[in-house]
């Protein structure tokens, strides 16, 4: 296990990749930035059925999506899957969040269709997004939303929202959301501030890297992953 | 003689004095709370005042419900029905019975709808359904009586809130409503009384029949130098348990734990295989299907033994039953005294319950439990009061209702005890909260739940009232699996986080059955029947019962008596010569000294606290002692405790004295240390899960839902983030924080204790090694790290050692 500053450089394909903090994966040589599973409009959808869940959440995502693309300035940004959660989602209050991000960013967004993207319906206006079915090359790489079991890679994906017990003082286990890194692909950690995680299990030669707050942890199998002893 | 009398007579009885004094003060008009131990005759005296007197009106106009029996368990109607339906039918008067459960059929709800009976059998969670009908005031005005049965069970608990509410309902619609309350002593009756009747209602409280006799005694192990000061599930004792079970008739085996009844049922089977057929298994995760086998089993008497926990603390009619086992701690005293009712069901039978030590300082909880019982000492059970979640859900019931007056329905939730101290602010918040979601000044987008139009509060669309009237109820189930056999047969419910660290071809005990794991699909584990009899047991969380306050309190005077060389129980005299190494290594300490154990050993320094104030209080403590010391001297504890004491153990040595003791025993700033001692938040975020469900916040779903319903549910411990960050002064974030602290904590109880601490004579020991006392806290702790196997290995090479000093 090591602790790690904001971002921490891993090669895949040959070409280096910057697993951040911030939920994100940048391509530096190319300047593409890649995040996965935003579910924007969770909240509006669940509050649209009677469920009392305080709006903002969606907001926060895009505002956070802003503040990276003005830091990295990337050339295009894709996302791996579940922009939206579900019919409904696109509520004004969404819309215009997004957009005010979109008419700021004046390179690409690209999106690989992912579950939940497929269930919202058609999107009625024009967001400013290139829609693209799973299966699509950047570089080297193949983008999915739903990791491929096998086949060559390397690959990037979503759609698992990954996250990783780790246990600390007083017997006390706190999930942190992740990367995981196995079959020659990736697996992003959910980007959105409204979206829980899957506690993964780590196969030997597998990696996990971990957000803590404004670090990142890296856990391998090889060690024993429930006695890490983890302080805020 | 009245027709009662004459029936009384008929089955050679003649009714008790309290029966004569229930039925006379129905006739008066009054209503009340009749108390006693099981199997008395409560059920007769609370229904034949209403089945008398309503009985003509009843049989010239039969349509209309006029008397609701409300009974905690669905699983208790059938048999309730029953009990009721005997006497009315044997004296031929015309009511018309029938129950209403969850487990009901549709056909025989929707024909309830056309045409009540003039009595309904139902639960809390299906009356509060009737009220969320948009008709159901019209046919429940014809009530003159409602009896609820077991009221000790829904008291204190939020089903009991929620129970208050219907009844403050039901007082509206149907003026001159009586109320019958039918429970088990507890030791705040009149609180218990005023919570049922409502505040203001004048009422009687009504003691049954006393004189029925109740035998509590020990088996002793036989050789005191080679019983365990520790054990694991403690079936040490199996030998003399085999023999209490041949030598009786009938005998429940009541458990703490559903571990531990599987490990006991496991064990009984493998000394005796022939009794396959005759012994059976009872728990709360068992299929229901496999449960009301064994309860057939038991009535019919073709059952020779049952293990089980307090799945079968309720129920009707057991009266086959001869003999009551209670193996290991009772843990409190009106527990022991109803799980000793379930014998000798019969008024003027004798009640016997013989407790079964798991290890040496069992025998004290024992012997003090039946000081206590013989003095009336019994545990209280304090109402829920203001609990805004049960409150929201009520509020969007009457809402999908009939709708309501804002005024209206605030006198009438003021009229429970619950929720007579609700201020005007916790109330407005909680009307915001159902219509716009936030507060007033935050009113969510989207959101509508209950639409206000002309003064009335209602649920407009059809598909938000029909959806909250499948989410109506208090009880939140764990996260649990259905264990399914590969042929089809279900077993019962296990716990997803112990499945989910199985891995295939692993083998777990579960439902009396050694079980090979196959995989999970589903929702559900698939399991075949292993091949080889041992695994381990799963554990469920929630299944470790603190000790009562009032068992704790008669626990130090049996010690105080010890150490002044009284011993005037068999138990205690068989614990003289464990009790003789305590004195001898450290100190018996009297009931005014607060004992400190300071042990070093090669796993470091060990602190051992005695407090004797049960499981919950002593976690508290630990964290809060643990807190205070490392606020003044950098070191880092690990904690571990019992019901008698807690440890804190240091890689370093911590100097400790009187004063130090006496100032980590503060009464002073506990909330505030409690809140910076513990993660609190993490426990909040928990404790949010149940609060969040009552309240409406998350969305269950329902069987055969699609996979688009299924994006609309989120697990309550993201909903407790997104709450945090998006609207931190929700106030059921506050109130899952205040229920850690006073339920999960027990907060108030902690300041007692800590002020009894404060005032006591701090004794310091140093024993050369972990005492008779400490030994059962340190496998506890080892009990978190090791696996079953190696910790009963690691207790039996310890009790080896102790043995080896001993002799």
């Amino acid at each position: 296990m090591c602790f790690d500053a904001g971002a921490l450089d891993r090669t895949l394909g040959g070409e280096t990749v910057s697993l951040r903090a911030d939920r994100c994966l940048y391509w530096p040589r190319k300047r593409v930035l890649f995040v996965a599973d935003l579910h924007l409009g969770k909240g509006s959808s669940m509050r649209a059925i009677g469920l009392p869940v305080p709006p903002g959440s969606s907001a926060a995502t895009i505002l956070r999506m802003k503040s990276l693309t003005e830091l990295l300035q990337p050339k295009e940004v894709v996302i791996l899957g579940d922009l939206w959660h579900a019919r409904g989602s696109r509520s004004a209050e969404v819309c215009e969040a997004w957009m005010q991000w979109r008419t700021s960013f004046a390179s690409a967004v690209t999106l690989i269709i992912g579950n939940h993207d497929r269930r919202s319906g058609r999107c009625a206006s024009d967001l400013g997004i290139d829609e693209r079915q799973e299966g699509e090359v950047r570089g080297p790489f193949t983008l999915f939303h739903h990791p491929p079991s096998s086949g060559p890679g390397p690959w990037l994906a979503g759609h698992i929202h990954p996250g990783v017990d780790v246990i600390g003082r007083g017997k006390q286990s706190l999930r942190l959301s992740c990367f995981h890194l196995a079959n020659a692909g990736c697996v992003l950690p959910a980007f959105g501030d409204f979206t829980g995680t899957a506690r993964i299990r780590l196969q030997p030669g597998e990696e996990a890297v971990a957000l803590a707050g404004d670090r990142l942890l890296s856990i391998r199998p090889t060690c024993e992953i429930h006695n890490i002893y983890y302080q805020k | 003689m009245d027709a009662r009398e004459e029936w009384f007579a008929q089955q050679g009885w003649q009714p008790f004095a309290f029966q004569h004094q229930v039925w006379q003060a129905y006739a008066e008009g009054k209503s009340g709370l009749i108390h006693s131990a099981t199997g008395t005759g409560k059920t007769l005296a609370a229904w034949l005042g209403p089945a008398f007197e309503h009985s003509d009106e009843v049989a010239q106009d039969p349509e209309g419900l006029r008397v609701l029996w409300i009974t905690p368990l669905r699983a208790l109607a059938s048999d309730t029905e029953k009990s009721l339906r005997k006497p009315i039918d044997e004296m031929g008067l015309a009511w018309r019975i029938e129950r209403r459960t969850g487990d009901t059929s549709s056909s025989q709800r929707a024909r309830q709808k056309r045409s009540m009976p003039s009595l309904l059998v139902t639960t809390p969670e299906s009356l509060t359904l009737m009220l969320a009908q948009p008709d159901g005031a019209d046919r429940l005005s014809r009530l003159r009586a409602v009896v609820v049965d077991e009221w000790h069970e829904l008291m204190g608990s939020k089903r009991g809130v929620q129970t208050e509410l219907a009844l403050a309902r039901l007082r509206r619609m149907a003026p001159g409503l009586r109320t019958w309350g039918v429970s088990a002593t507890l030791g705040n009756l009149p609180e218990a009384a005023r919570t049922l009747v409502g505040p203001g209602h004048p009422h009687e409280v009504i003691e049954g029949y006393r004189e029925k006799e109740i035998v509590i005694d020990t088996i002793l192990p036989e050789r005191m130098d080679r019983f365990p000061w520790a054990g694991h599930f403690g079936t040490q004792m199996l030998g003399p348990v085999i023999r209490a079970i041949e030598e009786s008739g009938s005998t429940l085996l009541f458990t703490n734990t559903r571990a531990m009844a599987e490990a006991w049922y496991q064990q009984i089977l493998a000394k005796r295989p022939e009794w396959a057929e005759t012994v059976g298994l009872h728990h709360g995760s068992l299929d229901r299907q496999e449960r009301d086998l064994v309860e057939a089993g038991i009535k019919s008497g073709t059952l020779r033994a049952v293990v089980c926990t307090s799945s079968l603390d309720l129920g009707v009619d057991f009266s086959p039953v001869e003999r009551v086992i209670q193996l290991g701690s009772p843990k409190g005293v009106a527990r022991l005294l109803q799980r000793a009712g379930r014998s000798g069901h019969r008024p003027g039978q004798v009640s016997r319950v013989t407790c079964v030590p798991t290890h040496a300082l069992e025998l004290v909880d024992m012997s003090s439990a039946r000081d206590a019982a013989e003095a009336g000492q019994i545990e209280r059970r304090p109402g829920i009061k203001n609990a805004l979640d049960v409150l929201a859900q009520h509020l969007v019931t009457v809402a999908a209702g009939p709708g309501f007056r804002r005024d209206e329905l605030l006198a009438e939730v003021r009229q429970s005890a619950a929720y007579e101290t609700l201020s005007d602010a916790q109330w407005e918040w909680c009307l915001d909260f159902v219509v716009r979601g936030g507060d007033s000044l935050r009113a969510y987008p989207e959101y509508q739940r209950v639409v206000e139009r002309d003064g009335v509060y209602r649920v407009e669309s059809e598909d938000l009232a029909h959806r909250h009237r499948m989410t109506i109820g208090t009880i939140v189930s764990d996260a649990a699996m259905t264990v399914r056999q590969m042929n089809g047969a279900v077993l019962g419910t296990v716990e997803e986080s112990f499945l989910s660290r199985l891995r295939p071809g692993d083998t777990f005990i579960f439902a009396g059955k050694a079980l090979q794991f196959i995989r999970i699909r589903d929702m559900t584990a698939w399991v075949k029947r292993a091949t080889k009899p041992h695994g381990n047991i799963p554990r469920w969380a929630g299944g470790r019962l603190p000790l009562s306050s009032e068992l704790s309190r008669a626990i130090r005077l049996s010690l105080e008596r010890a150490r002044f060389g009284e011993l005037p129980t068999p138990e205690m005299q068989a614990l003289a010569s464990v009790l003789e190494v305590q004195a001898k290594w450290s100190c018996i300490p009297a009931s005014d000294e607060f004992l400190v154990e300071d042990v070093e050993d090669r796993e470091g320094f060990h602190l051992f606290f005695y407090p004797f104030e049960g499981r919950l209080v002593h976690e508290g403590l630990a964290a809060l002692f643990a807190y205070r010391i490392s606020r003044t001297t950098p070191v880092t504890f690990t904690m571990a405790c019992n019901d008698y004491g807690f440890e804190l153990l240091s890689a370093q040595p911590v100097s400790i004295d009187d004063v130090r003791v006496h100032n980590l025993a503060s009464p002073e700033n506990l909330a505030e240390d409690i809140l910076a001692s513990l993660n609190s938040v993490e426990m909040a975020r928990r404790q949010f899960r149940e609060v969040a469900r009552i309240a409406g916040l998350v969305f269950e779903g329902y069987p055969g839902m699609g996979k688009s319903a299924k994006q609309l549910q989120a697990s309550a411990s993201l909903l407790f983030d997104v709450f945090v960050k998006y609207d931190p002064g929700n106030l059921l974030l506050e109130q899952a924080q205040r229920e850690v602290l006073e339920r999960q904590l027990e907060q108030s109880r902690m300041q007692e204790v800590l002020e009894r601490l404060n005032r006591s004579m701090v004794v310091i020991t140093r024993p050369p090694r972990p005492t008779p006392m400490s030994f059962p806290i340190l496998v506890d702790h080892l009990r978190e790290t090791l696996t079953s196997e190696s910790l009963t290995e690691r207790i039996a090479r310890m009790t080896e050692e102790f043995e080896s000093i001993l002799n």
